[in-house]
């Protein structure tokens, strides 16, 4: 968990923390100053929505940041890519966040021979019916788990693009409308490179958010290692501990709660003054578009109902800044021989565009 | 001064040849000259970093300033150097604390900009003149063209500025911004009142100082001595001066004596028949012969010059200015002395001009040297914390001087007025501008309310709560739109003044806020009804 003084002093790249407790300093009277009454919208949405994180952090233990994250990203009806090497739970996450909310769960392993007819499906002749009938693909479901989305080559990955953006998907010039709600979690490996094919801006841009999932600390691992080993077959974790306390309905609603949270005027000009300042920034090469706005507000929204409060602060879109801005920007050639991070050049912007006061 | 042990080929050379052999001097005698200017300037150097550590930069162009005096000890070693004659550090210094001060006073102010001022050193320090004599003796030595020495004045100076820049920037690129000693080191200079930067910039002058001055006097003493040997023929004389050792070595040649007195001894001895007509006879051979041969000579000369080496045709052009006016040839030394008139005027006029200015410029800045320097000690610690904080933060004007002289009467007027944002906003304002100019909180442009708190807090300020309070009421206004009540806007700008302002009267201060406050309430309960 970090601290807001270490977030402004130190150049970390550690993704700083969603959790509402340790947010607000010490001995902090504006602790409740964002809480809402008990038969609040958002009070009985962010109870909710923490019941299911509870069921969730059940499974994945040591990552609470991408858990929170990925929890952002349902409640915003966005999609999250995340980062990080195999083994670190990333369909485990995804399988459990389908189970705690009653929703459908498809994975999809992206390799070099994918087609894009694998993902989205596509049309067959019946020859009992003589008829065309459409047989339709993984990605007819409410969570879908793109692993190593980069070992596709481009025409694959851009059959996401449709679905991702218009929640649809066009088989034989028919469009199929998926249920809702629809996330994707992309996976993809920092350190293999070889064999990969970079996701294009387009697709990178449908992406809400950007997590990096890093290995557990000592004493998470060992929780894991126990909890695995104890009563179970297998490596992995039994998906049936996980109760399903909420419905697709509920998500739904809780997306619509999530945009009624209030956002003050200063905080959009706030939110278009860090994206303003990642395209003009030294040694950027690509910055954020104005999706990029759109998201610093939609994932500041979601947030706030993640932990209980009823207004965005700059506080809120300081700490969403990073995942929202980080995919979305990319280095000049000079910075990226330096070894400088595009989270360290987001951290020096976040230090320094002003903080909107009201 | 003994021609005969300089240790240079005295030759006449122009001036930029003139100056490579000083280049030469100052290599061969280099360690011992950087020793020595360190060691006459840097204590002084160093004492006044210690008394006014915040302005590194002034200090080093006062030491730039006194460089004639530091360039003495320079001049000293080449001046013995070019007569084979060692010195030592202790003869350095004590030079340095004894004979260092001739006209030490034109040195470091109308004589400083001299362009032609290490040209002019030795006059003053080796030959011991002044005033009139000092005048007519530099008006004989640059009668030839001091272009060159003025030339290495400005190439040098130059030198010496790129070398400052170059070395700094060379360090600074070594510098990693995010290296947490660096910061520490920041830290450290910030609080003895050091600023880093100005520091590295300032050792990096006087570093640039130190390397280029052995080579700026070494190419003026070169050019000097060049000067004299073209004027006093110093090589003719170095020359007749060995000639005539020669020629007295042979008179006193042990063996020419003896021949000699037996040569007179035998024509003495001789009978004088024989003595009377030999010599008539001898006397006519040697003419014959010269005249034969001088009569040789003159056929080989004439034959070699009728030769074809001597028969060459050659076309040459060149432009000349027509003007049959005046057709006459213009002097080519005296062509040579106006130009070098013309050039040492210039170098003059240019010389006063930037001296004027120079003082002009001064007095302008007079009052604010003056307050420079009383601020003294005082300035060290506060005045400089007070440049580095910012007077717009967050968008904010933080200049407490544009603040309103009562906060809390403005914010409880602007309440009244139903300007409720504005009058939390007034508080909060001050509050931050109170924060970062009295109580030394340093805030980013991009920080929070909830960052700039937390700072307060790990401050341990005794106002933390109170701020603490104060932002909850804000962030709430601000962002949740959330107004507060009378009551508690009435209490947050009361207790204000408490945690803000400087308790001068306390007795007096209380009552008029108790007074202000009881005003303001019933001003509000009034207005609510």
């Amino acid at each position: 968990m970090s601290d807001i003084n270490d977030s402004t002093t130190d150049n970390s790249n550690q993704e700083q923390s969603l959790q509402p407790q340790d947010s607000a300093p010490e001995n902090d009277p504006t602790a409740n100053d964002n809480k809402p009454a008990a038969k609040d919208p958002i009070q009985l949405c962010h109870r909710k929505i923490q019941a299911i994180r509870g069921q969730i952090t059940k499974a994945i233990i040591g990552q609470d940041n991408v858990v929170d994250l990925a929890l952002v990203s349902l409640l915003a009806a966005g999609h999250l890519l995340i980062e990080g090497v195999p083994g670190l739970g990333k369909t485990l996450l995804v399988k459990s966040i389908a189970k705690a909310i009653s929703g459908d769960f498809s994975r999809i392993q992206f390799t070099p021979d994918l087609m894009p007819s694998d993902v989205t499906g596509h049309a067959f002749f019946d020859q009992k019916d003589s008829s065309f009938k459409v047989r339709k693909g993984p990605a007819f479901t409410n969570l879908l788990l793109a692993d190593e989305i980069n070992r596709a080559p481009a025409k694959t990955q851009a059959s996401l693009l449709e679905v991702m953006q218009e929640q649809q998907i066009t088989i034989e010039g028919t469009a199929h409308t998926i249920d809702k709600p629809f996330m994707v979690l992309a996976t993809q490996n920092p350190l293999e490179q070889e064999g990969t094919y970079a996701l294009p801006e387009a697709e990178l841009d449908r992406f809400l958010l950007n997590a990096t999932i890093e290995y557990p600390d000592a004493a998470s691992e060992q929780a894991i290692a126990k909890m695995i080993t104890e009563g179970h077959v297998g490596d992995s974790f039994a998906t049936e501990q996980i109760e399903a306390i909420a419905t697709v309905k509920d998500v739904l609603t809780m997306q619509k709660v999530a945009t009624t949270v209030e956002v003050d005027d200063s905080l959009y000009a706030y939110a278009v003054r860090l994206v303003q300042a990642s395209r003009q920034w030294p040694g950027i090469r690509n910055g954020a578009g104005p999706r990029a706005t759109i998201a610093l507000i939609r994932c500041a929204k979601a947030l706030v109902l993640l932990r209980g409060g009823q207004f965005v602060t700059p506080d809120d879109i300081k700490q969403i800044a990073t995942p929202v801005l980080r995919h979305r920007m990319s280095l000049s050639a000079e910075l990226e021989i330096e070894g400088v991070k595009v989270t360290s050049v987001i951290q020096d912007i976040l230090e320094q565009v002003e903080a909107p006061r009201g | 001064m003994d021609l005969s042990k300089i240790s240079i080929k005295l030759r006449p050379r122009n001036g930029y040849a003139a100056i490579d052999l000083g280049t030469r001097m100052a290599q061969r005698n280099l360690k011992l000259m950087l020793i020595s200017f360190i060691i006459v300037s840097l204590p002084l150097y160093l004492v006044l970093l210690f008394i006014f550590p915040e302005r590194p930069l002034l200090i080093t162009f006062f030491i730039w300033w006194l460089k004639p005096l530091w360039e003495r000890p320079l001049l000293l070693i080449l001046s013995r150097d070019v007569f084979h004659q060692a010195t030592h550090l202790k003869e350095v210094l004590k030079f340095s604390l004894t004979n260092n001060y001739k006209q030490w006073f034109q040195s470091i102010t109308w004589r400083r900009f001299s362009p032609t001022r290490s040209f002019d050193a030795p006059v003053v320090q080796l030959e011991n003149l002044s005033g009139k004599v000092r005048r007519e003796r530099l008006s004989a030595l640059h009668s030839r063209s001091p272009t060159a020495i003025s030339g290495i004045t400005f190439v040098l100076h130059l030198v010496e500025a790129l070398m400052t820049f170059g070395v700094m920037l060379f360090i600074l690129q070594f510098i990693p911004n995010d290296i947490e000693w660096i910061l520490f080191l920041e830290q450290v200079f910030t609080n003895t009142g050091l600023d880093l930067f100005y520091l590295i910039l300032s050792l990096c002058w006087y570093l640039a100082m130190v390397i280029v001055a052995p080579f700026y006097v070494a190419g003026g003493f070169s050019s000097y001595l060049n000067q004299r040997s073209i004027r006093e023929a110093w090589d003719l004389e170095l020359v007749f001066r060995q000639l005539a050792n020669k020629h007295t070595k042979k008179k006193f040649d042990y063996k020419n004596l003896v021949a000699a007195l037996l040569v007179c001894i035998f024509t003495f001895s001789v009978p004088q028949g024989i003595s009377s007509e030999q010599p008539a006879n001898n006397e006519t051979t040697k003419v014959d012969a010269y005249a034969k041969e001088k009569a040789n000579s003159r056929q080989a000369i004439q034959q070699i010059q009728s030769g074809p080496e001597y028969k060459r045709v050659e076309q040459t052009w060149e432009f000349r200015k027509i003007n049959p006016d005046k057709p006459k040839e213009e002097d080519p030394e005296k062509k040579n002395k106006s130009n070098s008139n013309f050039d040492k005027g210039l170098a003059k006029t240019l010389s006063w001009i930037f001296l004027i200015l120079l003082v002009i410029f001064l007095l302008y800045k007079l009052p604010a040297i003056i307050e420079y320097f009383d601020s003294g000690a005082k300035a060290k610690n506060k005045n400089l914390k007070d440049i580095n904080k910012p007077e717009q933060l967050f968008g904010l004007d933080l200049k407490q001087e544009n603040l309103p002289d009562d906060i809390v009467q403005e914010a409880q007027a602007l309440w009244q007025a139903k300007q409720q944002r504005e009058a939390l906003g007034l508080l909060y304002q001050a509050s931050l501008s109170k924060l970062i100019h009295d109580f030394d909180c340093e805030f980013e442009d991009g920080f929070t309310e909830l960052e700039c708190q937390t700072i307060v807090s790990r401050m341990q300020l005794p106002l933390k709560d109170y701020f603490a309070e104060l932002t909850s009421i804000w962030r709430l206004l601000a962002y949740g739109h959330q107004l507060p009540t009378s009551e508690i806007f009435l209490q947050i700008s009361s207790q204000w003044p408490e945690h803000f302002e400087p308790k001068n009267d306390p007795n007096a201060e209380d009552d008029s806020s108790i007074k202000n406050t009881q005003q303001a309430a019933s001003q509000m309960e009034t207005d609510n009804e």
